[in-house]
């Protein structure tokens, strides 16, 4: 099983890599990153040696790059026909899903590699603390890896790519709103016990642990059911399709 | 059933049940699991101290907790931001280990709201901020079921890092019905006012002692005695007497006091006498010196100010405290002044006493007689800064049994004429006290500066002095919960170097201003003193004007140095700040172009091979 998926793996970042979108896909990400970091999130004006100003606006620049990556994953392949020959080929559904999945992550993990020298700066400027980057690197992983699995998701329901990257850009939106001190602190002041519901489905919520150091066992296992549930879905979406 | 299986129905309820189970799932697992975290930052800043278990764990009646943060403040400024969610985790782990007693809201007061008004009613201090002429809000209101408060009125970002303590210490107070009672009983006036006395009056139930008091009440849990060697016999008395019922003293000596070289210190040889029953060897005309620690100074030499180090002045750093004593081993420095040392008596040095240095000097450090520094000058500063091989203890923490009192004659009262007899000829429990040899500790520049942050006036330290004192006290009374509370290590990680940069700088400036200006200064004499020459009515010769206006020149060219001086001081760090910005964010990208150049080459090459 781990050798097919490693194989539908492989052919999925080859065929990232394969045209220069990659490329663009990865400059445009780490220049957007690195720029609000700098200018939005005003990393020098802090004064304060973390990556702070970087991670804060991870969860928005994935709501549309993540969207851009996997609206083509499934839509595309059904719009040209591979998909029928994908689905004839001698692999069980769950392990092309999965092999796409972990394509389109390991990507994704290259491009946040590709923000390393952020994290080399700010220990040349200052004495950050490094283990909280680590984390926040986790976090942002695992934020990046439940996204793929809704856009992989959403992206198997439409032949059209731009359905696709609508329908998932909103679903991150709602993730991620939902999360925000102004959603929660409304909730938490009229109907406290959703609020507690809205938190514990909320991405933003569980990331901000990550980003502050505090790496939560609830939100390791809210990012582990979250990839279990979309993966599902992806996975009986497929299996209907066939049917 | 086969076309029940592949029926649409039958997917659409498999996709329902799957959201369901997910839902159900998610919230069960944040419940299950909220306890549990695993710490990643290097002060363990999630991590709720055993202290604060302590407090929480002890608090048996309700306590409310309402904060106040107004979102256009967290908009406007990611620094409080970060405060209020760090602080909200906090509190969100303390109501969690409270047993239910902790009962926390939060609010966002929005302007002219009623929360609003009950903010401002209850004593929180707004903010303006100016550019909208818009209050902002960011305060602590804490109350308990007797409607006792406690108030933080607005959140000053530079006390985030003794967020843990502030916290537990309202907790702690409102949950407790009666504070230590600490007696002061200090040699000098200078000391009332300080903000050492300003914090402890915060935690504990502060006592002023009369100085003429024979005896010390029993109430007095802890005897804090400040430059015993001031004091009048009577109150020596008075304190050996409470040292040998046992109680816990605070004891502050000093070779020379720096805030008050003049001082008299008639007693000094009697104070001497008292730490010499205690176990105590003190000698009252030597200090320390100490180049590994010496703070830098200003100092007037005949060629201007200059900075120079001063051997006597220190700033002792964790290393040499205690590292396995819980009043010494979370401090990281503490600053004092032409203090003094100590050692334990050879008649003491046995099984039954205990002398448990607390902060040493380095081993390089040195003895010298006080009369040296008492009228400072350059030359002495640099003839006294050089390696000695000692390593003496500043503060040490005793207990001694068998102590006799050394007014075993009783004490002649002078005034009245009469002669007091001793309760206590000898010790009836351990003496056990904590002696620091120095007393400029305590004083405000040493340690701490006071900020007036919104009308409150806020403590800022600088050195750990303040937190040894009270850590002090606390350990005396066995109260050590709130040792380990204090300032939970360093929270602000600045840009060091551009912080280096600007201090290198900054010199460079000062010096090349004060270069300038004496230039300027001498320059300025210079055609004054050609104009004296001059006398009413004579016309100027060519070589004089000749002078005045090469005098005059030369003082444009001064003044035009002194402004590019000051313009070039932000220049670099301007463009060391644009080097890591551009370089992050279009060299990455063209690194990524470069790989991509490269990815590209090596599969071309890999088909030509393949081809071939």
């Amino acid at each position: 099983m781990i050798n097919n998926i490693k194989i539908i793996a492989t052919k999925e970042l080859m065929s990232f890599f394969s045209t220069p979108i990659a490329y663009i896909f990865l400059i445009a990400y780490v220049t957007l990153s690195n720029a609000f970091a700098f200018y939005i999130g005003n990393f020098f004006e802090r004064g304060t040696a973390s990556l702070q100003a970087f991670f804060n606006f991870q969860p928005w620049i994935f709501l549309l790059f993540i969207s851009a990556i996997t609206m083509k994953m499934w839509s595309e392949e059904k719009k040209s026909g591979t998909v029928e020959l994908l689905l004839t080929m001698p692999f069980h559904d769950i392990e092309i899903v999965l092999g796409k999945f972990f394509g389109a992550l390991i990507f994704v993990t290259i491009g946040i590699i590709f923000t390393f020298p952020m994290w080399i700066s700010v220990n040349i400027l200052g004495e950050p603390d490094n283990m909280v980057i680590i984390s926040s690197y986790i976090g942002s992983i695992l934020l990046a890896s439940v996204f793929i699995a809704i856009g992989l998701c959403v992206s198997s329901l439409s032949k059209n790519q731009i359905v696709s990257f609508i329908l998932s850009m909103m679903i991150f939106f709602v993730y991620l709103l939902s999360g925000t001190n102004v959603v929660l602190d409304f909730f938490y002041q009229s109907l406290p016990i959703l609020a507690e519901f809205i938190s514990a489905m909320s991405i933003s919520y569980h990331f901000n642990f990550f980003t502050q150091g505090s790496i939560e066992i609830k939100s390791i296992g809210f990012f582990i059911l979250s990839l279990a549930f979309w993966i599902s879905i992806n996975f009986f979406i497929i299996k209907y399709k066939r049917a | 059933m086969k076309t029940f299986i592949y029926s649409r129905k039958s997917w659409t309820l498999l996709i329902v049940a799957l959201v369901l189970i997910y839902f159900s799932a998610s919230i069960i697992n944040t419940q299950l699991f909220k306890r549990f975290r695993l710490d990643f930052t290097q002060e363990s800043l999630h991590t709720i101290s055993d202290g604060t278990k302590t407090v929480l764990s002890a608090i048996d009646e309700p306590i409310a907790i309402k904060i106040y943060f107004s979102q256009r403040l967290g908009q406007i400024s990611p620094q409080y931001k970060d405060f209020y969610d760090r602080l909200k985790t906090f509190l969100q782990n303390y109501k969690r280990l409270s047993n239910g007693n902790l009962d926390i809201t939060f609010f966002t007061p929005e302007p002219y709201s009623e929360l609003e008004d009950e903010a401002l009613l209850a004593g929180l201090k707004s903010a303006t901020i100016s550019s909208l002429s818009e209050q902002v809000y960011f305060g602590l209101i804490a109350t308990n079921s007797i409607n006792k408060k406690e108030i933080i009125p607005f959140f000053d970002l530079q006390r985030q890092q003794f967020l843990e303590y502030d916290l537990s210490l309202i907790v702690h107070k409102l949950s407790q019905s009666k504070a230590l009672r600490v007696g002061v009983l200090s040699g000098l006036d200078s000391f009332s006012d300080t903000l050492m006395m300003k914090q402890l009056g915060s935690l504990f139930d502060i006592d002023t002692l009369d100085r003429e008091m024979k005896e010390i009440s029993e109430d007095i849990q802890t005897l804090l005695v400040i430059a015993p060697e001031e004091l009048s016999k009577k109150s020596i008395f008075a304190i050996d007497q409470y040292a040998l019922r046992g109680g816990n003293i605070l004891l502050f000596t000093d070779p020379l006091i720096e805030g008050d070289k003049q001082l008299k210190q008639e007693n000094k040889y009697l104070v001497k006498e008292l730490l010499k029953a205690w176990g105590v060897e003190y000698d009252v005309s030597t200090i320390s010196i100490d180049a590994q620690y010496a703070v830098s100074v200003n100092s007037n030499t005949p060629s201007g100010a200059k900075s120079f180090k001063h051997p006597a002045w220190l700033e002792i750093t964790n290393q040499s405290f205690a590292q396995d004593n819980i009043i010494t081993s979370n401090l990281e420095k503490i600053t004092v002044a032409s203090s003094g040392f100590l050692t334990q008596s050879k008649e003491a040095n046995n099984s039954d006493n205990k002398f448990i240095p607390l902060v040493q000097t380095s081993p390089i450090a040195m003895q010298r007689p006080s009369e040296m520094f008492r009228n400072l000058n350059a030359k002495v500063l640099v003839d006294s800064y050089k390696k000695g091989d000692k390593t003496l203890t500043i503060s040490a923490h005793i207990s001694t049994k068998d102590v006799a009192s050394i007014f075993e004659q009783g004490f002649v009262d002078e005034e009245n004429n009469t002669t007091i007899k001793a309760k206590l000829v000898k010790s009836i429990e351990n003496v056990n006290a904590i002696i620091i040899a120095d007393t400029d500790i305590l004083r405000n520049n040493m340690w701490a500066r006071a900020n007036n942050f919104l009308g409150q006036s806020m403590i800022i330290p600088i050195a750990d002095n303040g937190r040894f004192i009270t850590n002090a006290i606390e350990n005396l009374n066995g109260n050590d919960a709130f040792i380990s509370l204090r300032g939970r290590g360093k929270v602000t990680r600045p840009f060091t170097l551009l912080a280096d940069m600007q201090r290198e700088a900054e010199q460079k400036f000062l010096q090349t201003e004060s270069n300038l200006r004496q230039k300027l200064s001498q320059l300025q004499a210079k055609i004054h003193q050609q104009r004296q020459n001059i006398k009413d009515s004579t016309l100027l010769t060519k070589e004089q004007q000749k002078l005045i206006d090469q005098a005059q020149n030369e003082m444009v060219n001064v003044r035009k140095e002194l402004r590019s001086v000051q313009h070039n001081l932000r220049k670099d760090i301007e463009s060391v700040k644009n080097i890591f910005k551009w370089s992050n964010i279009l060299g990455v990208p063209i690194l990524i172009i470069l790989f991509g150049l490269f990815l590209n080459r090596y599969r071309n090459n890999k088909r030509k091979k393949y081809f071939l």
